[in-house]
Formats: C-alpha cells, sequence, structure tokens
C-alpha cells in the first residue's frame, strides 16, 4: 500500500503539469484578453501599453516558462479582471461550493442508497420499477430544467424557498436537491446493480445457510461487497460537484467556483482559469487516490502491492 | 464482529462528516428579501435590485464597464450627471469653462461631505482625478482625454491642464472619475478601502461579496436631498433566467429584462415596464478598407434601403425602442441631428442602387455578430440577412463568442460587415461615436484622410459654434456615405415591482433612486 501510494503521489505533480500546460494553450488560442480591457474607441497604442501590462506582449513560449515556474511556487499571477492575485479570488468562493456539493452528496447518498437496495431486493416489483424509471428521468433530464421546474413550484408558486442567492439553509433547499437529483438517479442504478450481483454469489448463501438475520447478512456482508461500485461513483461525482455545478450555480445564481472559472473563462482571464484547473485539478487526483485507499480497507482481497 | 461493526461505524461516521458539511460556511449574511413570504423573518424596508453584474472592485477607478455605473452611481458622486434625456447636469462641478484651448475650469459644490465627514472640495477631486490617470489598477489611464496637469489653487476650484486641444474634456472626465475621500483612502489603501469604500452619494456602504450582492444603506445627510428608501441590496445576476425567476419568486423589486415578451408576461402579473433607451447604437458597421462589393457607397446604401428596421424593431422589441434614423445615435446623444433624412426602406431603390454598382445579381457576403452583447443578436441578425436576400445579398452569418469576437474587432480582423453596439454613454456625446470612423481605429472599418482632418477640426474647436458645426459635418458624412447599417438604439428594459415606485433610468444603466419609495 506505501508503495502504491508514493508512486500515485508522484504522479500528482506530473499531471497537474499536463493539465496546466494543456489549459495554458487551448486558452492562448481563442482570444486576446487585452481585448477585454481597452475601451472601443481606444488605439493601437493603448492595446500595446495593456498588452504590456499584461505580461503579454512576450513571445508564447516566455509567456509559459514564467507561467510555470511561478505556478510551481503557488502563484498564479494577478486576475487581469479583478486586479488582485487569482488563487486568493477563487479560493474564496470554494466554502459556498463545498457547501453546495457537501448538500448535494449526502441528500443523494440519503435518497440514492435506501431506494438502489430496495429496488435490488425489491426486483421486478412495482417499487423497483417506479425507482429505477424516476432514476432514469432523474439522470436523463437536464439539471437545468429540474432547477427551473422547482423555482417554479417552490419559489414562484408557493413561495416557500429562494430562487436565487446564498447564505441561510434555505437557499440551500433548491440547489442541492437539483444537483442531488442527478446523483441520487445516479447511486440508485449503481447501488442496485451492485447489490443484485452480490446477491447470488456463495458468501450470500454461506451467510444465510448459518442462519443470520436477513438484515445482517444485507449489511454486513452484501452490503459491503457492492460498496465499491458505490464508492467509485461517489468519488468520481465530488470534483463534479465542487467544480462542476455550473449549470445549477448559474441557475441560482449561486457564487461558487465553478460560476467563478465560467465567468473567468468568458473574460479570457488566464490566471483565475489556471487555479481554478490547478485546483480542480488536485481534488480529483486526492478523490482517487482516496477512493483507491478506501477500496483497500474496505475489501481484504483487494491490495496494491 | 468487530470487522462488521468497524464497517458500519465507518459509513455511519462518513455520513456525519459529510452532514456537518451542510451547516452554512462562511457565506454571506442572511438576505433580508428573497428568503420567501413563508420564511419571514420581519422583512427591512430593503429594495432588492438585480444587475447583470456589478462591479469587479468597489474601487471605482478598477472598473471602467457601463455595467459597473448602476453601483458606482449609488455610492459615489461624480462632476457631471446625465439625466433620462442624455443632458448634461451639474453634479459636484456646479459650472465648467475652457480658459482657453488647454485649460478647464470646474467650479466645485460647496458644503458636499463625503459619508465619513470629509470634505468633498477641489482637493478631492484632484486626488481622484490624479489616482484615476496613474494608479496601477486604473482602467481609465487612456481614456479621460490628454490630460497633463491637475490643479486645485482653492477649494472650489479645479483646473485642468491638456497636452493638446480637447473640447470634449468635460463630458469625457466628468461623467467617469467618481470621488472618494483622500484621507481615509490613504489610510487604508486600496485593499482597505475596497473591503469598505467611503463616497458622498445617496446610499452609504454596510458589506459586499465580490460577484455576489451589495449592500447600501440612505445616506441621510445627502447633499442632493432626502432619501427615502432604506436600504437596497444590489445582487450580481448574469444569467438572465435567475433575473427573471426572481422577479417572478418576489424576491427583486426591480430588474434588468432584455426581452419584452418576459416584460409583458410580468406586467400581467402586476409589475411595470419602463424601457430607457440605451446610449448605445446597435448597427452592423462597413469595413471599407478590405476588399468587398461594400467598398461602393452605393452598395451601403443598398443595404439601408433593404433592411426594415421599423419591422425588426417591432418583431423584437414590440417597438419599445428608437430605431436610428440615419445616423449612428439617437435623440438622445448630444450632436444628434433630427434633419438627417433616415433611409427608408425601399428594396426596390436597393436593388436599383446594387444595379448601378455593377452588381445587379447580388453578392454573397460574410456577416460577423457577436454572442451576447446585444438582446436578439442572432435572430436580428436571421431578419436583417432575409431582407439582403430579397435584394441578391447572400449572407453567412458568423457568429463569435464574446472573446473571439473582441479579439477580431481589436485585431481588425472582422469581415467587411460586423455587429457592433456602439457605446456613447455616459458622456452622451458624439465623439465616442465619431473617432470609429478616422484611420487609426483598432477595427480599421474605414480611413478617409478628409475625414480625419475635419475630425481634428472638431475635437479641437472650443468655439461652440464652430463645434457643433463641424460635428455635425462629420455626422452628415457617416450618414451619408452609409459607414454602417444604422438599426436601433439598445432598449433598457427595467421591470418594477408594484410596491417600488418613483424609480427614474437613464440611459447609462444607471437609475435614480433618490425620490423612489417602497411600500
Amino acid at each position: 500500500m506505501g508503495k502504491f501510494l508514493a508512486r500515485r503521489l508522484l504522479q500528482v505533480p506530473l499531471i497537474v503539469v499536463l493539465v496546466l500546460t494543456i489549459i495554458f494553450f487551448t486558452l492562448r488560442l481563442s482570444g486576446d484578453p487585452a481585448a477585454l480591457y481597452v475601451g472601443q474607441d481606444a488605439r493601437a497604442e493603448d492595446l500595446a501599453n495593456v498588452r504590456r501590462m499584461l505580461g503579454l506582449d512576450a513571445p508564447l513560449p516566455v509567456q509559459y516558462a514564467r507561467f510555470l515556474v511561478n505556478a510551481l511556487r503557488g502563484n498564479f499571477g494577478q486576475s487581469l479582471r479583478y486586479n488582485e492575485p487569482a488563487l486568493p479570488i477563487l479560493l474564496e468562493r470554494w466554502p459556498v461550493s463545498i457547501q453546495l456539493a457537501v448538500a448535494s452528496l449526502v441528500l443523494s447518498l440519503l435518497i440514492g442508497l435506501p431506494v438502489g437496495i430496495v429496488s435490488a431486493l425489491r426486483r421486478g416489483s412495482l417499487l423497483d420499477r417506479v425507482s429505477m424509471t424516476a432514476a432514469m428521468l432523474g439522470q436523463g433530464a437536464p439539471v437545468f430544467w429540474i432547477g427551473v421546474v422547482l423555482i417554479v413550484i417552490f419559489s414562484v408558486r408557493l413561495r416557500w424557498l429562494p430562487a436565487s442567492g446564498s447564505g441561510t439553509w434555505q437557499h440551500l433547499v433548491l440547489p442541492s436537491l437539483t444537483l442531488g437529483a442527478f446523483f441520487a438517479s445516479r447511486v440508485a442504478r449503481f447501488t442496485r446493480t451492485a447489490i443484485l450481483e452480490a446477491l447470488p454469489q456463495d458468501f450470500v448463501r454461506t451467510a444465510r445457510a448459518k442462519g443470520l438475520s436477513e438484515a445482517r447478512v444485507l449489511w454486513a456482508h452484501i452490503a459491503k461487497n457492492a460498496a465499491i461500485p458505490v464508492i467509485t461513483v461517489t468519488g468520481l461525482t465530488i470534483p463534479a460537484l465542487i467544480g462542476g455545478a455550473v449549470i445549477t450555480e448559474s441557475v441560482f445564481s449561486w457564487p461558487g467556483v465553478g460560476n467563478a472559472i465560467i465567468a473567468a473563462v468568458y473574460n479570457r482571464d488566464y490566471p483565475i482559469v489556471q487555479s481554478g484547473v490547478f485546483v480542480i485539478s488536485l481534488l480529483v487526483l486526492a478523490t482517487n487516490i482516496a477512493v483507491d485507499v478506501l477500496y483497500a480497507a474496505l475489501d481484504p482481497r483487494i491490495r496494491f502491492d | 464482529m468487530t470487522r462488521k461493526l468497524a464497517f458500519r461505524t465507518r459509513v455511519c461516521l462518513l455520513l456525519a462528516i459529510l452532514a456537518m458539511g451542510i451547516a452554512p460556511i462562511g457565506g454571506p449574511a442572511p438576505l433580508g428579501v428573497g428568503t420567501g413570504r413563508a420564511l419571514a423573518a420581519p422583512a427591512p424596508v430593503e429594495v432588492a435590485i438585480g444587475l447583470t453584474a456589478l462591479p469587479v472592485s468597489l474601487d471605482p477607478v478598477q472598473d471602467n464597464g457601463l455595467t459597473a455605473l448602476a453601483t458606482y452611481s449609488l455610492l459615489y458622486d461624480r462632476l457631471i450627471d446625465i439625466d433620462d434625456r442624455g443632458n448634461e447636469r451639474p453634479s459636484v462641478a456646479t459650472s465648467w469653462r475652457a480658459v482657453n484651448d488647454r485649460t478647464w475650469e470646474f467650479k466645485i459644490r460647496t458644503g458636499v461631505r463625503f459619508h465619513n465627514g470629509e470634505p468633498l472640495d477641489a482637493a478631492a477631486v484632484k486626488f481622484a482625478i490624479d489616482r484615476a490617470l496613474t494608479a496601477p489598477q486604473s482602467r481609465f489611464r487612456t481614456t479621460l482625454g490628454p490630460i497633463s496637469r491637475v490643479n486645485a489653487p482653492d477649494a472650489t476650484t479645479v483646473i485642468v491642464e491638456t497636452s493638446e486641444p480637447f473640447a470634449f474634456l468635460p463630458s469625457r472626465l466628468g461623467t467617469r472619475v467618481w470621488f472618494y475621500p483622500p484621507r481615509y483612502f490613504q489610510e487604508r489603501d486600496v485593499a482597505g478601502f475596497t473591503a469598505a469604500p467611503v463616497g458622498s452619494g445617496p446610499f452609504r456602504f454596510v458589506s459586499w461579496q465580490r460577484d455576489n450582492f451589495v449592500l447600501l444603506d440612505r445616506h441621510d445627510a445627502y447633499w442632493g436631498g432626502a432619501v427615502q428608501i432604506a436600504r437596497i441590496r444590489l445582487r450580481h445576476m448574469p444569467d438572465y433566467n435567475s433575473r427573471l425567476t426572481a422577479l417572478e419568486a418576489r424576491e427583486l423589486h426591480l430588474g434588468y429584462i432584455m426581452d419584452v415578451d418576459d416584460a409583458e408576461r410580468l406586467e400581467r402579473g402586476g409589475f411595470r415596464t419602463v424601457v430607457q433607451p440605451i446610449g448605445q447604437g446597435f448597427q452592423y458597421f462597413f469595413r471599407t478598407t478590405i476588399a468587398s462589393p461594400l467598398r461602393d457607397v452605393r452598395v451601403r446604401q443598398a443595404f439601408n434601403h433593404a433592411v426594415n428596421k421599423d419591422l425588426i424593431a417591432r418583431v423584437f422589441f414590440a417597438g419599445k425602442t428608437r430605431v436610428l434614423q440615419g445616423q449612428p445615435v439617437g435623440p438622445d446623444a448630444q450632436g444628434f441631428d433630427a434633419d438627417i433624412k433616415p433611409y427608408a426602406f425601399d428594396q426596390r431603390r436597393a436593388r436599383q442602387l446594387l444595379a448601378e454598382a455593377g452588381h445587379p445579381d447580388g453578392f454573397a457576403l460574410p456577416m460577423d455578430i457577436g454572442i451576447g452583447f446585444a438582446p436578439r443578436a442572432k435572430e436580428v441578425a436571421e431578419m436583417v440577412a432575409g431582407d439582403l436576400r430579397a435584394i441578391g445579398v447572400r449572407t453567412q452569418i458568423q457568429e463569435n463568442e464574446r472573446g473571439v469576437y473582441l479579439d477580431k474587432l481589436v485585431n481588425a480582423r472582422m469581415g467587411p460587415m460586423w455587429e457592433l453596439s456602439l457605446n456613447y454613454a455616459p458622456s452622451f456625446d458624439l465623439l465616442p461615436v465619431l473617432n470609429n470612423f478616422i484611420c487609426d481605429t483598432l477595427h480599421k472599418s474605414h480611413c478617409d484622410p478628409q475625414f480625419d482632418a475635419l475630425y481634428r477640426r472638431w475635437v479641437g474647436s472650443f468655439n461652440e459654434a464652430d463645434q457643433k458645426r463641424l460635428g455635425n459635418q462629420a455626422l452628415r458624412y457617416v450618414s451619408q456615405q452609409a459607414l454602417a447599417l444604422f438599426l436601433w438604439q439598445i432598449p433598457g428594459i427595467y421591470v418594477t415591482s408594484p410596491n417600488l415606485q418613483g424609480v427614474r433610468f437613464r440611459g447609462d444603466y444607471t437609475m435614480n433612486l433618490t425620490q423612489a419609495t417602497v411600500r
């Protein structure tokens, strides 16, 4: 396990540099950020001044080298739009993003796990069919549509919950339901499949033959064996919930990381985009490593050495 | 058994950790408005306003965008205000005059104080102008004109010297520089000031969160008269649908809407709609500097005759905006010429002009449009293309994402016909319009040395009659040469809740809330 962890950790900087390199060059393919900083009636010298000020007058390889050296020191430069260091601007958005992600994750697990388990245990029943149809709809319906429907019902018609903004638990309900609906469906389907695969296994038959109660068979044997795919999907979900909740954040005016990165892409604010991608790629890598470690912790048959 | 327990414990622990994350962590203060009727904390009299964008900073030199003006105008004051008809009005400056062709004198209003009690005098005005010209964070270093020196010989006089004659200094400087207390600023520096800014406007700062909200309270000692509304919350809502649903959910008292159909739907729900044409003329520029049939003035005139502007404005904006009358600005611009004859919708005349120009069978032409700059830009482009098709011109619409569009604009890579929302707010004069037709522009759409000479004489003219005459000549040149397909002014469509009254909107996206009341 130690060797495995060391190997994975050694890959992290390489992957991060690769990701940053890709984002550095792709961003620069699509427009001149200086264009956003000069007025409509600017002159050529104004544009040249802005380019010089932003360090965009240097050749691209020089810009790239400067960027990498600074990034390795944790310095992603000044935001072109906000005139402040980029990373702190992004980090100030993390609390609200994590808040939304955690709420959605809890919701999706609280809904998805029991639904998946019950559907598997009652396979073919009406309950199973209804649950899986709902899960299919939850995964198939666009997130913005779910968001708008919830807003129309709970904010516009009933006026129970706010349609936008952040700051109170009420603000959290609709965005987390919107985001959670998609992931709950995914968790439910994965859980159901995993349990169905575990049910006919010998160890389940043996557990029952030992006279264990059905609850104990389920929790101690089936659930534990079915946990691995569920953990995998949950692990993959976490970064998507934090960095990829762009549509939900947009629909609910939720001031999170996803919105900030999209606005930065829109404004060609390279430092913000680069620091955002850096943080999210670290998160993805950390989650993947954590999931691998969890595999070993849950299933003694899995050994990475 | 131990292992079984350990597994369950781990699962429970994981869920508990996840659940702990739900507790609000570091979020902004709860909203007084927007929590819905049933949540009902006793609502303070707070007006919530949904804006397309808050400024990137509350330091007023750091954002030169039009969208920032709405916030700055509530917190700060400037030398000259613009009323809802686009006319200049004294604000902090009570009067201004040209001492000679390189010197301007502004007289500063007496008795005005910042929210912290510091006087807003000539020294404070000089401080703000100097900082706008020199601060590394300033976005106004190149946009205020050729200012060489600013002096404050006494508490009520500011002298501004320019390195060359520049007749438009008052409108340019007066509408762009906002004032803040010099001593307070110097004590705190940029970061400290931005965290707790102080101005002299009708509202004073309470709190803000970047790209989320700005909370302002009434300034009881406002020099411009008593303000009725106790508190306003400006919300950063770039997503159009989000603003719309927040209005429908009664979370906003006021919101900027882009679609007339939505505004009409909200009206049926008791909202009021106000349409204020913005100081932006929406048009398609013609590039006469590159090879295309549009180099011929007859083709450009044909395009202006071929497009049914009134119909398009009726279809997309329910006729609630002003169609441009054969010139790039609306009647709210100083220098607008009501005697210029607009290009009438006449496709027969258009075909005739095309034939005279040697294109009886028309031609193909690319047409660059930008995404997200003007309401209904894509649909409008399609209707314009349809009208042009009727005279034989086959346009290929090229949609450009914002960054790509701006990149093409500043690097002169637009095609022969390209969309531009030509902005003449907040100064509402012809300068930001006519300087798009000289040779030395970034987009390089037109170049005629004779026009340049006329332009230079106009900009350097201090005699009022001469300035008017030369400006009019330049405007007529643009009109007669049909240097653009003149369409309409961008409509500012605002929706207000029934209980908010007395708001006055201006053509630079700002709003006057001093006389507004809320029930």
